[in-house]
């Protein structure tokens, strides 16, 4: 079932168009991710629904209910706020609580629930201590406890963990998805780390100054990204996005970059030059998706060319080329080693291949 | 140690030079001290001066006996109303002060209410001078027939002290991050409620200076008391004033009520001491 949908939704804040018509709906025990760097409208967007902030153009259903004039408390919806909003004065036990107290429950019916949400998020012993005798991590706790106290048609997590050392994020991320799926809750989350969107989400929404780029599961955008926005947010390294011309040369289509011919099938070329109408398109490749070799290949993409930089992470060996002025990275295994300088072979398989529009930016195929 | 040892001397050099500055210091503490209590010393001492001991040469530095005469025969002579209509306009006048302030300043604090127009009109009637007030309001007040009455004092002691509370309030709400409330109205709160549970409780430093700041202000204030009462209604600054009268000073009486004046601040400063010193520097640290 339905429970949150956004119709057409508008937010300007003056002249400035904060949110540009956006449309989506979150299903029953989904979660649900809104993906995007700073100033993408993720934390106005998560406000409207709350009831924070008014929509300027728009509707919003909070299961199949018209909102848009409801006060926040009418919403019941429950919201994790970036930077905590716990209230200071109060104890850890009195900032759980305060969700329940606003409902006017029994004092009985408080103690059960807070205890019960304290003991499921491990906060047990600090129930008594002030937020400023707590940790960030006890706070990020405190805060997901007080939002999961009361049950809720919709709970917002606004960055909730962002501020967390890694270690920890990682940790809470697990304790998130466990959570929701224990207690079959429908949340929307937002994040800009897109490791979150896509380890978190059931579907994930991108979201760039406003407008939506893509709506889809997270194999979805990382695998057919819409555009070249999406696909240079999701990815560590992100997709190589390449420039360059399709050219004929010899019976053999050819993707040229500066100096640089990359063979194509004809198939592939064909299949292009039913969907364009102009020489110039981008091409997207993963990082991983790329395989170097030291020697000579036969029949290899990319011959001969040099390696610009070259960076070990962990199990990875980051190897950076340079195509005409772009850079190009390739993720090969830590075993393979080369340095600056050396001259390499690339190749890869078309079907890896995405293609984006060179003046829209949008996918092609 | 071989005390012609260089480092030995010049630590003993150093240790000279700090004590040197220490002593500075301190005398120029005293030299302060002595110049700001001395008056209030003087009136403690004047109040329980007997006639003729005021004058006397050389000066009394030291009461020979503490009688209380002064206090009993200034307040029989008007003092004991100052010190309750005193009350009354002071205590009256700071409650609506503030009740009003709170909900203006949150008002202009959290929703910009009015703009920039509004907080800095607000603003420029801090810097009236209370005097260009006076005569409008008496002609007011004489048409209203509250000349000489309670309602009057309070009336102008609201309007000279709300812009500068909604002032400091202002300041505390903005303070404030706006996160804390908006957890309250998700939690489930009216603004109203949300009000009550967390901005009041945090902006509580900011009340307590603002009332004190208030209270002690109409506490003082002796032009529009003069101006606005007669016999009905006398404050303490007038009491005071008319014993200084044509026949002579009655110092004795006068040193007495002064001091009785005092108390109310210092009793004020010392219980809210504790939200004073976080009042005065909210904001400078974040929590």
């Amino acid at each position: 079932m339905e429970v949150l949908r956004l119709e057409n939704v508008y937010k300007n804040y003056g002249k400035n168009e904060a949110i540009k018509n956006l449309n989506f709906s979150c299903e029953e025990e989904e979660l649900f991710v809104i993906l995007g760097p700073s100033g993408a409208g993720k934390t106005t967007t998560l406000k409207m629904i709350s009831g924070l902030e008014e929509i300027t153009k728009g509707k919003i259903f909070l299961k199949n209910k018209l909102v848009n004039n409801l006060e926040p408390k009418d919403r019941n919806v429950s919201m994790v706020f970036e930077d905590y909003a716990l209230y200071p004065h109060l104890t850890v036990y009195k900032n759980i609580s305060s969700p329940l107290e606003a409902i006017h429950l029994s004092k009985d019916e408080i103690d059960k629930k807070v205890r019960e949400i304290a003991r499921l998020l491990q906060i047990e012993e600090l129930l008594s201590r002030l937020p400023s005798m707590i940790s960030g991590g006890q706070k990020q706790r405190t805060v997901l406890a007080r939002s999961l106290v009361k049950r809720a048609n919709e709970y917002l997590m606004d960055e909730p963990i962002a501020h967390l050392d890694a270690k920890l994020r990682y940790q809470m991320r697990g304790e998130l998805k466990r959570l929701q799926q224990i207690h079959k809750m429908n949340i929307l989350y937002v994040t800009h780390d897109f490791r979150e969107a896509l380890s978190l989400g059931d579907k994930v929404l991108i979201l760039n100054k406003g407008v939506t780029q893509q709506i889809g599961t997270p194999k979805e955008i990382f695998n057919k990204p819409a555009n070249t926005f999406v696909a240079n947010l999701v990815g560590d390294p992100p997709m190589n996005l390449v420039e360059g011309n399709l050219k004929a040369k010899d019976g053999q289509y050819f993707f040229q970059v500066g100096n640089v011919f990359i063979p194509l099938s004809n198939s592939l070329a064909d299949e292009l030059l039913s969907k364009i109408n102009q020489e110039k398109i981008i091409f997207g490749i993963r990082p991983f998706d790329l395989h170097c070799y030291l020697k000579q290949k036969e029949n290899a993409k990319i011959l001969n060319i040099e390696v610009y930089m070259d960076e070990i992470i962990g199990h990875y060996n980051i190897i950076s080329i340079k195509l005409d002025d772009t850079i190009v990275k390739i993720r090969e295994d830590k075993s393979f080693k080369v340095s600056m300088g050396d001259k390499i072979s690339i190749d890869f398989e078309e079907e890896k291949l995405d293609f984006f529009d060179a003046i829209s930016g949008n996918r092609i195929f | 140690m071989n005390r012609n040892d260089k480092k030995y001397q010049e630590f003993r050099k150093k240790e000279r030079k700090r004590k040197i500055n220490n002593l500075l210091q301190n005398l120029l503490l005293t030299f302060f001290v002595v110049l700001f209590a001395f008056p209030i010393y003087w009136i403690f001492i004047g109040a329980f001066k007997q006639k003729g001991e005021f004058f006397h040469y050389p000066p009394i530095f030291l009461a020979n006996q503490f009688k209380f005469d002064n206090f009993t025969r200034a307040l029989t002579l008007g003092g004991s109303k100052g010190v309750t209509d005193s009350l009354i306009v002071a205590c009256i006048g700071t409650l609506l002060v503030i009740i009003l302030a709170l909900f203006t300043g949150y008002g202009m604090g959290r929703f910009k209410c009015g703009g920039q127009n509004l907080s800095f009109f607000v603003l420029s009637l801090l810097f009236l001078p209370p005097i260009i007030a006076v005569l409008p309001l008496f002609i007011i007040f004489k048409y209203l027939r509250i000349v000489d009455s309670y309602i009057a004092l309070i009336w102008s002691y609201f309007l000279i002290n709300l812009p500068f509370a909604i002032w400091l309030i202002k300041g505390f709400i903005e303070d404030l991050p706006e996160e804390i409330e908006s957890a309250a109205l998700v939690d489930g709160y009216s603004r109203f409620r949300a009000f009550w549970k967390v901005t009041f409780p945090l902006i509580i430093p900011g009340v307590v200076v603002s009332a004190l700041f208030v209270f002690v202000f109409a506490w003082n204030e002796f032009l529009f008391a003069l101006m606005f009462t007669r016999s009905n209604v006398r404050t303490l600054p007038v009491v005071l004033s008319e014993l200084i009268g044509g026949h002579g000073i009655q110092w004795g009486e006068l040193s007495a009520l002064s001091l009785v004046a005092i108390i109310p601040g210092v009793l004020l400063v010392v219980f809210f001491q504790k939200y004073l010193v976080r009042g005065l520097t909210f904001g400078a640290v974040k929590g």
